[in-house]
């Protein structure tokens, strides 16, 4: 914001000026009512940077991150029940070992690690995928195009997602399975694939819901180091580099808009709790 | 939820082990044991290279030798030299002490934390703890390492302020653990007969009710180093943690960021993340072995 070089040359002078124009003259208390105030009618601030609105920022950079994250949880999801469901019908095999040693391994690798090696391996040896952003540059944009750069990303957010998904259904189809319920089904003669889709999966969905509704505020610490390394233009990308030109009122509105995001994902699983047991109703 | 649901259910549900008494329940235990166990002998082997940095290490890890740039792998340097002919092997070694110590010292700052907030809120209930809880859901709301990244840009990137940072942000999952099992534990008898001698709120809760939560606070405080230490790599790597030329798992897999590197360098940045890896995956297995080893009841998970 200041250049040190040419501030000696301003002079003081035009320090006060500027702290005046950016309102930083006023007690600190005075400034956060401010930011309050505005806040309520959708103002977030101005960028230190280039001046541009805080929000028109991080409405464009919003998009991206939520076609990311939602690809992830969705990818996730559906590979992460299967192998969870299956582990669950042979606890203690050695398929049963190998997918909980799997899932140690997917939890402890570094996202960035994951990101780098895939990159290196499909982006730079093989040549299959591209290697960062969003479009390839100076080609019309197209679904395809946008499906070949979302590959990588998705599946690294993706491989930090299974293990997750995996250990909980496991643990709570384990769980339905040692209810009566189950056994009432079983002794009335359902075949077992009704058994366990029906009976015994439809009372393990409630855990998982939690557990996923949960796990969004991990996995969009995951797209700040994700987003960083394909380069991918969305808001983890823009929380750094506001954080590294200290531009703080564009800090202030990301980790706002972030935590906004966590409220509604929670607000979401509450509401798929009605839809998953019948039970459950919000009045 | 699912430890919830496994609390409620009556013990003897928890000895019927297998469903269908398929599988070789023995296996798992064993091999989960045996998991644990190599976890401790490579962490072991990791907190002893850390020790004796100096004397395992090759050379001096910033020590700059300019006719030896950016070499591969060679018998003088094991794994090659950066773009300024520091020894790589030497300045991952180096790089052991500060993840290690960084998941240490910041998982003992959390762990305090929680403890006695946690403690107090299931302790004394009412306003303090609603109040104590509200506290931990905001915290909770915000997606740990972005506030981390933003905290830490505040304060400037430095080791001691990331171990800090993140033990200042991180405590609220072992508070609700605390609180929990206090919930339970006071209502017991012998919290009772404690307070009926006339035991002041502080003995009952240190002398009476936490050393009963040690078991599982120690199984969530491995689980946490591990994550720690996954933190700071990430805030190092994203050029945030710990600065060079100090060495971090972290900052040496930074360098990757650019293609050449990436590319034409592997030596630079795979060791280190690998090592990572291998920390994490370790001290995740140890926690494993521990929750079976301390808290009987989730055996079966």
């Amino acid at each position: 914001m200041i250049n040190p070089a040419t501030r000696g040359e301003l002079g003081p002078e035009w320090v006060e000026e500027r702290k005046k124009a950016l309102g930083l003259d006023r007690p600190m208390i005075y400034r956060y009512g401010i930011w309050l105030k505005e806040l309520l009618s959708g103002n977030l601030g101005y960028s230190l940077v280039g001046g541009q609105p805080v929000a028109e920022q991080i409405g464009a950079r919003i998009g991206p991150t939520l076609l990311l994250m939602v690809s992830a949880i969705t990818l996730g999801t559906v590979i992460g029940i299967p192998l969870g469901v299956y582990s669950a019908l042979r606890p203690n095999s050695w398929t049963d070992y190998l997918l909980t040693i799997f899932g140690f391994l997917a939890i402890s690798t570094p996202v960035f690690f994951l990101g780098l090696a895939s990159m290196y391996v499909f982006a730079v040896n093989l040549k299959w995928l591209p290697t960062s952003g969003m479009r390839t540059l100076g080609i019309p944009a197209s679904t395809t195009d946008l499906i070949k750069h979302m590959i990588m990303p998705v599946s690294v957010l993706a491989l930090v997602h299974i293990p997750l998904v995996m250990r909980y259904t496991r643990a709570s189809m384990i769980e339905s399975f040692r209810q009566d319920y189950v056994t009432t089904a079983r002794a009335k003669g359902l075949r077992e694939r009704a058994v366990v889709i029906w009976h015994a999966f439809r009372n393990a969905l409630i855990p998982l819901i939690t557990i996923i509704g949960l796990s969004l505020p991990e996995l969009l610490s995951g797209a700040v180091i994700t987003e960083t390394i394909f380069q991918w233009p969305g808001m983890g990308l823009l929380a750094m580099r506001a954080v590294n030109a200290r531009d703080y009122p564009l800090v202030l509105g990301v980790i706002l808009v972030t935590a906004c995001m966590v409220l509604i994902s929670n607000l979401i699983a509450d509401l798929c709790y009605a839809v998953a047991d019948p039970r459950i109703r919000y009045r | 939820m699912s430890d919830q649901v496994l609390r409620e259910t009556p013990p003897e549900v928890w000895t019927r082990r297998t469903y269908a008494g398929r599988g070789y329940p023995r296996l798992r235990t064993f091999a989960r044991h045996r998991l644990a166990l190599i976890g401790a002998c490579v962490i072991g082997m990791l907190a002893l290279i850390a020790l004796l940095a100096p004397v395992i290490a090759p050379y001096d890890p910033n020590e700059i030798d300019l006719f030896a740039t950016s070499q591969g792998p060679s018998r003088q340097h094991l794994l090659g030299t950066d773009d300024i002919g520091r020894d790589v092997l030497s300045r991952v070694i180096f790089g052991t002490r500060v993840s290690l110590s960084v998941g240490l010292v910041s998982v003992t700052i959390y762990v305090l934390i929680g403890t006695v907030l946690g403690s107090l809120s299931g302790y004394f209930g009412g306003w303090v703890d609603s109040s104590i809880q509200r506290f931990t859901d905001a915290v909770m709301c915000f997606p740990s390492l972005i506030i981390i990244i933003a905290a830490v840009a505040i304060v400037g990137p430095s080791i001691y302020n990331v171990m800090i940072v993140i033990g200042l942000l991180t405590w609220p999952g072992i508070c609700r653990l605390v609180r929990g099992q206090i919930l339970t534990l006071r209502e017991r008898e012998f919290v009772e007969a404690a307070r009926s001698i006339g035991a002041s709120p502080a003995r009952v809760i240190f002398a009476h009710l936490l050393p009963n939560t040690v078991a599982p606070v120690t199984v969530a405080a491995t689980f946490g180093v591990a994550a720690a230490i996954l933190t700071e790599a990430g805030l190092s790597f994203l050029g945030l943690g710990v600065q060079p030329p100090t060495p971090s798992w972290g900052n040496l897999i930074n360098t990757a960021q650019s293609a050449a590197v990436l590319q034409q360098m592997p030596w630079l940045w795979i060791p280190a993340g690998i090592m990572i890896a291998l920390a994490v995956l370790s001290i995740n297995f140890i926690g494993d072995g521990l929750r079976d080893a301390l808290d009987p009841r989730s055996a079966s998970r």
